[in-house]
């Protein structure tokens, strides 16, 4: 039985939930009250749950891994048998990796600004140096998806969706929350515009779905 | 900014964070009204409110500790922090303290949301309403306790999950919204689990700036089965939809001039709100002379998503 170790408003446990969603996985919940409890910096969650004091984390039997890198690598490889959401192919298994390495670095600066705003840790300081960075990495992400000399890219990698989407979509879905508006960023805004079409994809707060009237009028 | 000159602003009682969260090793640094202020607890016993500025600062006397949570005055109290008589009943009530949220949006947009019932079926789809159900059935504004107290009354609503205690079915709920200052919201929802008791939801506004606000709230309800995460990720769940669509909410300042917006029949409470907060005197957070014509582009209502949090 695959359990979740999740929290609500963490975009990085939501990468794991669209990922069991697209893949039709069944899967227990385990919530944690990180906000305002701050429960995954308590000895007892260190303990028992993962030393790194962060989400996601993925139990499968005897298994446990955190973190999105860790869970989607995992959940494509053992439970993706036709290897679309993790290509076999060495060069696109590289970019697909890349881009995860992405959304775990240059990208961090928008999720621990989201979440400093949701709180009011940035009230008196401001947002700093974070801010730039933050929209530094989803300039980077534009441009990729804008494509050179010809049409967009319709994913970030080859020609279907693969984790690499799901771990960049995760965190840019919810940049607004940090104060980064994906208005400013066109080809993302059409590249997530694709993604929520995909089947199996869900929401998380602050993410809003396709609305079906409006795509099959009755 | 500095401090608001605005004296109804100042005159009023506002959260400023949960008691528990404030101990003697952590004093909690802040923003009210413009003002920087330190709240902390004072060694006789309750808490301590100093002002920090350039000059040293200035001890403010008006603090109390009420419901949970801090209340602080920085000018003359116009009157007591509200009354809350369910908090006296003895009740079988669970309380929880639902964190406290920071939104980059007048604390009266926030509150202005909170009661407003159309927006349930397409931004807390699956939860408190859906798309099959968005009509909003007549309800009543009144105005109580000598016309200080605003009220939303006999609203309902279908709504597929109307809190963590139940199981998702469409029910329609029953309930009245309380408005007894411009920047404090309490819901008053029949439970579902306690048949003929009401739950609570109260939203306590800290404004900070005029377009940036600390949302500080509780729950007082009635759900004998529900772990306090579980109820606390089906609150952020809620919250975090409002959030996204506060922050991108313009102007920022609540208008409330009748010229602004065109209103309909469901939005009566609203129409009531920005009457009594207009007549109320109230600067902080109100925009008078919004007309509605002067639209920006798209680019700078995006890009003003950050000036309220900013130092």
């Amino acid at each position: 039985m695959i359990e979740l170790y999740d929290y609500i408003l963490s975009d990085d446990a939501y990468k794991a939930r669209l990922l069991l969603s697209f893949l039709g996985l069944e899967y227990t919940a385990r919530k944690v009250d990180m906000h305002p409890g701050r429960e995954h910096l308590t000895a007892a969650f260190r303990a028992s749950v993962t030393p790194q004091s962060r989400l996601p984390v993925l139990r499968d039997g005897e298994l446990r891994l955190t973190g999105p890198l860790a869970v989607l690598s995992y959940l494509a490889m053992r439970y993706d048998p036709a290897r679309t959401w993790l290509p076999d192919d060495a060069v696109e298994q590289a970019k697909v990796l890349d881009w995860m390495a992405f959304a775990e670095r240059e990208m961090a600066p928008i999720g621990a600004l989201r979440l400093a705003r949701f709180s009011d840790d940035t009230l008196l300081a401001g947002p700093g140096a974070v801010l730039p960075a933050a929209r530094n990495a989803m300039a980077i992400l534009d441009d990729h998806l804008a494509g050179e000399g010809g049409g967009e890219r319709a994913w970030l990698v080859g020609e279907r969706p693969t984790v690499a989407d799901v771990a960049v979509f995760g965190t840019a879905a919810v940049a607004p929350d940090a104060g980064v508006m994906i208005e400013d960023y066109p080809a993302v805004w059409r590249w997530m515009g694709r993604f929520r079409h995909l089947p199996g994809f869900i929401v998380m707060p602050g993410v809003f779905p396709v609305i079906p009237e409006l795509v099959e009028p009755a | 900014m500095t401090r608001t000159t605005d004296p109804v602003a100042l005159n009023d009682w506002y959260v400023v964070g949960y008691a528990p969260d404030i101990t003697a090793d952590a004093p909690r640094r802040t923003r009210l009204l413009g003002q920087d202020i330190e709240v902390s607890r004072a060694p006789q016993g309750g808490f301590a409110c100093r002002e920090i500025g350039e000059d040293g600062g200035r001890t403010v006397p008006h603090v109390e500790e009420r419901y949970g949570f801090v209340w602080v005055c920085l000018g003359t109290p116009a009157q007591d922090i509200i009354a809350i008589p369910e908090f006296s009943e003895g009740s079988d009530r669970r309380f929880l303290h639902r964190g406290r949220i920071a939104v980059p949006i007048s604390g009266l947009r926030v509150i202005e949301n909170f009661f407003d019932l159309s927006h349930f079926s397409f931004v807390h789809t699956g939860t408190l309403g859906g798309y099959g159900n968005a009509e909003v059935a007549r309800y009543d504004v009144e105005f109580r306790e000598d016309g200080t107290e605003l009220w939303a009354v006999g609203c309902s609503f279908v709504q597929p999950k109307a809190s963590a205690a139940v199981a998702t079915q469409d029910t329609v709920v029953y309930y009245d919204y309380r408005i007894p200052r411009p920047f404090i919201s309490i819901i008053y929802k029949d439970s579902l689990v306690e048949r003929g008791r009401k739950d609570l939801i109260g939203l306590f506004i800290q404004p900070v700036e005029e377009t940036s606000c600390v949302v500080h709230s509780f729950a007082f309800i009635f759900d004998r089965t529900n772990t306090d995460t579980d109820i606390l990720h089906f609150y952020h769940e809620i919250f975090a939809q409002d959030r996204m669509i506060l922050i991108h909410q313009h102007p920022q300042a609540l208008p409330v001039s009748p010229l602004g917006e065109v209103p309909t029949i469901s939005d009566a409470s609203s129409v009531a709100y920005r009457r009594w907060v207009d007549q109320s005197g109230l600067e902080f957070s109100v925009l008078r002379n919004w007309t509605g014509d002067q639209m920006t582009r798209l680019g700078q209502v995006a890009g003003s998503g950050d000036a309220g949090v900013a130092a």
